[in-house]
């Protein structure tokens, strides 16, 4: 799980279309860039990037703050580590304080320039680095897990027009951009209103057990079973969730982790939906106009 | 009323039989293989491939994460077919590679699982992550010098390569090389670090595992590393509670928990015989 909170300044990557692509009339959706997903194992997704020139897989974590790449990359690229006054903090207390700068980046038709990455060793077998909030959000980010392709398109379109893969019923939700980067929309857990940060980047939905408590779970209520990753220090479980409803789109049978509160670092939010949910449904995250829009992932 | 159109239309699409019925057969799968219900995953899978609707990174997967299911079940040449399958939609999967190269391993087929390393590190000499991978299957290929050679271009800048080199040394009857120049004292893998070099105990180890600044990973790296330093010194007693702790914590489908289970095979199968 990649999720972190901004606890210092960075220069924020410098993303810009190509020469070749114009603005055009602001009513049309504007493709920028159409990549090809490769599904990882547990479901979340790479998409190609280059950086100085080389091609890499990165992950794209919409739970993700800044950009990172693993050690391993850093050293191979030669890109000097800096760590001064920066610093980022992700779940379970981890910290990364050192980062590096890419001079040349690119992901499909998009260039940019002096782009900050942090460096994250936890990822190293499955991506190269991570893609993040930093950088999608200059974008309307386009997830259609069922043609596995990400597709980035101009902010610039009418308010509401931007369901082009389907003429069926969709839904609206409104989001809350938070100051990180994170996407925080409403959602109803077996009944229970609460908020939820998107989370590409995470294996597994998770909520606290504050949470669960309010929904009147805890590790003795009947359907649990004990999770294998818990630790001494951090314990899990899993419990039958019914259902999870986005406004009139329900997903049955979710499968959610329960964890120690200190477990998740502070998000203002109630739960974090993770890969196993997000695949289910297609995403049209209109970071612009701060509005999801969603439909099941095969609707077409 | 739009939440009842929409509730109809959900209802509509999943009534309605090749409406990409193999991209919902196939998340099942996936939820499946996370959860480790391998019959369950294999079955799913099987279904999504059936269905004749992927894409092709949709085919890929399905295949690959069967593959693993099958290798997790024991049915080693279901899984290589599998595997194969994967290369012949991406010849350069890494995964698909590198699991096959431990699935030959598996058949004691040593010339194939040769055959694909070589495969493996002609794909991208100068790429860390799969020299890192390579490494660790010519560890679990025991060819130990082979891992060392590549892991020591490694060990001066990356912690975890500077352990695995270790390991190799220590197996070889090597001595083990200096820490990385870019140690840093106060972060994780030090108490591992410090481990290896004699300088902290067990218990040092799991403490810092569950200090407040730990990752929930570093409870799975607390026991594995130290549980392969006691392998390679042939302290076998010492090893197995650490590797069959190493699979409670671990990741499911993480390298190191896969390694725990083969290890914890070899120790019960030496114990037999």
């Amino acid at each position: 799980m990649i999720f972190w909170i901004l606890a210092g300044a960075l220069t924020l990557a410098s993303l810009t279309t190509a020469p070749a692509i114009a603005a055009e009339t602001a009513c049309r959706l504007e493709r920028y860039s159409a990549v090809p997903m490769t599904t990882l194992p547990d479901g979340r997704f790479t998409v190609p990037v280059t950086a100085n020139g080389r091609t890499l897989d990165f992950l794209v974590d919409t739970g993700g703050v800044i950009a990172t790449v693993t050690p391993a990359l850093a050293n191979a690229m030669g890109l000097d580590r800096h760590s001064k006054g920066k610093y980022l903090m992700g779940v379970a207390g981890t910290v990364l304080s050192q980062f590096v700068r890419i001079n040349d980046f690119s992901l499909g038709r998009l260039t940019g320039n002096r782009v900050d990455a942090f460096v994250d060793n936890r990822i190293s077998e499955l991506a190269d680095g991570t893609l993040s909030a930093d950088m999608m959000k200059r974008f309307d980010v386009d997830i259609d897990f069922s043609r596995s392709m990400l597709n980035l398109f101009s902010q610039d379109h009418c308010p509401g027009k931007v369901v082009y893969w389907t003429k069926e019923p969709h839904v609206a939700l409104p989001m809350q951009i938070a100051r990180n980067g994170h996407i925080h929309v409403p959602l109803v857990l077996d009944g229970l209103k609460l908020t939820a940060v998107l989370d590409t980047g995470a294996r597994e939905s998770v909520i606290s057990m504050k949470v669960a408590k309010r929904l009147g779970i805890d590790e003795k209520t009947d359907g649990v079973t004990a999770s294998s990753s818990s630790t001494a220090k951090y314990e899990a479980f899993y419990y039958p969730f019914k259902s999870m409803n986005f406004d009139g789109l329900e997903v049955r049978n979710p499968r959610i982790r329960v964890v120690s509160d200190e477990y998740l670092p502070y998000t203002g939010t109630d739960m974090i939906v993770g890969i196993g949910i997000l695949r289910r449904l297609h995403l049209y995250i209109a970071y612009g106009e701060e509005k999801l829009y969603i439909t099941p992932a095969t609707a077409n | 009323m739009k939440r009842t159109a929409l509730a109809a239309f959900l209802i509509a699409a999943s009534s309605i039989p090749g409406v990409c019925a193999g991209y919902d057969d196939l998340n099942s799968g996936i939820s499946a293989f996370n959860a480790e219900q391998n019959d369950s995953a294999i079955s799913w899978f099987t279904k999504a491939l059936e269905a004749g609707d992927l894409v092709p990174d949709q085919i890929r997967i399905a295949h690959l994460n069967r593959g693993f299911s099958y290798n997790r079940k024991g049915e080693t040449e279901k899984a290589i077919a599998d595997f194969t399958a994967v290369l012949a939609i991406k010849p350069h999967d890494k995964w698909a590679l590198s699991e096959r190269v431990l699935s030959y391993l598996a058949l004691q087929d040593k010339k194939k699982a040769v055959a694909d390393l070589a495969l493996l590190a002609a794909l991208n000499p100068n790429d860390p992550a799969a020299a890192y991978i390579l490494g660790c299957l010519n560890w679990e290929l025991g060819r130990h010098a082979e891992s060392a050679a590549i892991f020591s271009r490694q060990a001066n800048t990356n912690e975890y390569a500077w352990l695995w080199l270790q390991l190799n040394n220590v197996t070889l009857g090597e001595p083990m090389t200096p820490p990385p120049a870019r140690y840093q004292a106060d972060l994780w893998p030090n108490p591992l670090i410090a481990f290896f070099q004699g300088k902290a105990t067990q218990d040092d180890v799991m403490s810092a595992a569950q200090s407040p600044s730990a990752a929930q990973e570093h409870a799975c790296e607390a026991n594995f590393f130290p549980a392969m330093l006691h392998a390679a010194k042939n302290e076998m007693s010492l090893a197995e509670p650490l590797f069959s702790e190493a699979v409670q914590r671990c990741e499911s489908n993480s390298r190191e928990r896969s390694i725990s289970r083969q290890q914890l095979e070899k120790i019960t199968a030496k114990a037999e015989k």
